[in-house]
């Protein structure tokens, strides 16, 4: 699953803002290399089946359905990934995008050097949580561990929990790897793990959490 | 009995004929659809029908004993809503029926002449009984069909005092009190029965769209007062665009007015969830920060707790240690992240500044000793500041309620 760096990435940027997404193309620069856009979920669908980009940015709202509807409609090619880009800040989009299969979720905050970063990021194969996703997951994962079918998939590990709290308190996977004196490749496979139990895992609480709790 | 007037007289024109879903002209029922749904399945022309039950009608009454008993068990296709409508009227339609069947068959003093007044009335009462646009949501399907629900009304009504009119006309020829109570009963129920099911329909589906426009009504009066908000934050952006700090300043405190209505926080009415919450309070005081000094905080926060009065001491410092970051990092990005983890809460405020010598503070930097550190051991807390010059600051809060 895990590939090696690309050297410049292709990217498809999807979103509905068409000043946005200049700015996003502009941001992004010479870093990646801009294959297709789009401004809806058809042309989206389109656009991603005729240039299989190495990553798609993909809004969450979009004219004529969803980002997860795009996700959706691009499932056979497997070598696509998405990286889900919003202003929405609803726990709601976020945890459906992810659990969707995209690989990450930053907020269209994001510095243009974070974003580029990202990109190469996804593009490898590995998750990006920003800090708020990090406080998602675990305010989703944190709840009284009741007795489900899957302890492997319905819980973190001590030590992913300890990755994911450094991701909320603003630390990039650098700073992490020097403060818990380990790898950054073993940094991203504690993240890649827990995105994974994010999309696989069964926890009831996981929906009801994010159909429950709105606030931030 | 020649001057009967045959139930499927034409009432208005407005419920002569209706547009079905297709685009296709299909005959509105004048009474039931009876004639119509037979005239569509057989292919014959309606007015043909029609013409063939008003003779039936008129010679010995069977035209409508035929026409209730088809009406009662043919889910005809009368244009909107039919057939839930078709399953109302027949089980209506069959009722009446089975009572004037058996007046007509059990008391011999009845007579065509208490069949023809009883069946009118049914008439009525299947007219009044049938649903009508009044049910279906919206205002505007409510206009458009009030008037076809006024002339079956007014076509029930009409049909029953016909019904009473005969009756009464040929009295002389019952032989006995208690029939004439019974008809009169049937009438008098069928008036009754015609206009209940109306009235109520009317009560029910005008409180509905009241509810309806008041909920609306509510949510536009908070869409606008956020709409005039925003007109004015972007009027003052451009007022003061040569003043960048300012202009950040204006759009971030929008920005989190706006967030905080869409996702969180407050209900879609503009109350707050959980004002005394403290995820409220630290919203707030984070935003506080933001307008004063100008800088950008991120804000995570997890899991749920009690605003005590030791959580409020740490909130705090915990908004000293982000004004502290904001005067003398050099950043304009800051983090703040909250957890609460059992009945431990911990806030830690970070910044990529450029960090400072912690030995060289007690000189010149009381601020972080008293406002910080003091004020989270006052109330039993922990606090430590880990920085270096060049590597940012990192403040950890944290705070036992137990």
């Amino acid at each position: 699953m895990r590939a090696s760096p690309i050297e410049r990435p292709r990217v498809v940027v999807v979103d509905d803002h068409a000043l946005f997404r200049a700015g996003v193309i502009a941001e992004l620069g010479e870093r990646v290399e801009v294959v297709g856009s789009a401004d809806d979920v058809a042309s989206a669908i389109e656009v991603i089946r005729a240039t299989t980009p190495d990553v798609v940015l993909l809004d969450v709202h979009l004219p004529g359905g969803d980002g997860v509807a795009v996700m959706d409609a691009c499932r056979e090619h497997e070598g696509v990934r998405f990286l889900a880009l919003s202003v929405s800040d609803a726990a709601v989009d976020v945890i459906a995008l992810v659990r969707a299969g995209a690989r990450g979720y930053v907020t269209k905050s994001i510095t243009a050097a974070e974003l580029c970063d990202a990109v190469d990021r996804v593009a490898a194969g590995d998750a990006v949580f920003s800090p708020r996703l990090a406080g998602f997951v675990l305010d989703a994962f944190s709840a009284a561990p009741a007795p489900t079918a899957d302890p492997e998939l319905d819980q973190l590990t001590a030590r992913e929990r300890e990755v994911l709290r450094l991701l909320a308190r603003g630390y990039a996977y650098k700073e992490i790897a020097r403060e818990l004196t380990i790898s950054v490749k073993t940094v991203e496979s504690h993240a890649s793990a827990v995105l994974r139990k994010l999309q696989l895992s069964n926890r009831s609480e996981l929906s009801r959490w994010a159909s429950e709790r709105r606030l931030i | 009995m020649s001057t009967l007037s045959p139930p499927r007289t034409p009432v208005t024109p407005g419920v002569d004929a209706g547009i079905d879903g297709d685009g296709a002209r299909v005959p509105e029922p004048l009474v039931l659809g009876v004639c119509a749904a037979l005239a569509g399945r057989f292919g014959a022309s309606v007015p043909v029908v029609r013409a063939a039950f008003v003779v039936l009608t008129v010679a010995g009454g069977v035209g409508v004993l035929v026409y209730l008993a088809i009406a009662a068990t043919w889910r005809h296709r009368s244009g909107p809503g039919t057939e839930a409508s078709a399953i109302h009227d027949g089980g209506v339609v069959l009722i009446v029926a089975g009572v004037v069947w058996d007046l007509y068959s059990w008391w011999p003093g009845v007579r065509l002449t208490l069949v023809v007044p009883v069946g009118l009335v049914a008439m009525g009462v299947a007219l009044g009984w049938r649903p009508s646009g009044v049910d279906t949501a919206g205002s505007g399907a409510t206009r458009v069909r009030f008037g076809a629900l006024a002339a079956r009304v007014a076509a029930g009504l009409a049909l029953c005092i016909g019904g009473f009119a005969v009756f009464f006309g040929q009295r002389v020829d019952l032989s006995t009190l208690r029939d004439t109570g019974i008809a009169l009963g049937v009438a008098l129920g069928g008036v009754a029965l015609v206009l209940g099911p109306t009235v109520i329909r009317f009560a029910r589906s005008f409180g509905a769209e009241r509810d309806q426009r008041i909920r609306v009504q509510e949510r536009a009066a908070v869409a606008a007062h956020l709409h005039d908000s925003v007109l004015q934050t972007l009027t003052l952006i451009q007022k003061r665009s040569d003043d960048p700090a300012a202009t950040a300043a204006l759009a971030r405190h929008q920005e989190r007015s706006l967030r905080r209505w869409l996702y969180g926080g407050t209900d879609l009415d503009g109350a707050a969830l959980e004002p005394d919450g403290w995820r409220s309070a630290t919203e707030q005081m984070v935003g506080e920060v933001e307008d004063l000094h100008a800088v950008a905080i991120e804000l995570v926060m997890v899991g749920d707790g009690q605003l005590t009065p030791a959580v409020q001491a740490v909130l705090g410092a915990a908004r000293e240690a982000l004004v502290n970051a904001a005067k003398f990092s050099g950043v304009l990005h800051l983090s703040i992240y909250c957890e609460w983890a059992g009945d431990q809460f911990s806030v830690f405020v970070r910044d990529r500044g450029k960090g400072f010598d912690l030995s060289l503070i007690d000189a010149d930097r009381r601020g972080i000793s008293d406002s910080i550190i003091g004020r989270v051991r006052g109330v039993g807390g922990h606090a430590t500041i880990r920085t270096a010059p060049g590597d940012g600051t990192e403040v950890v809060l944290s705070v036992r309620t137990r």
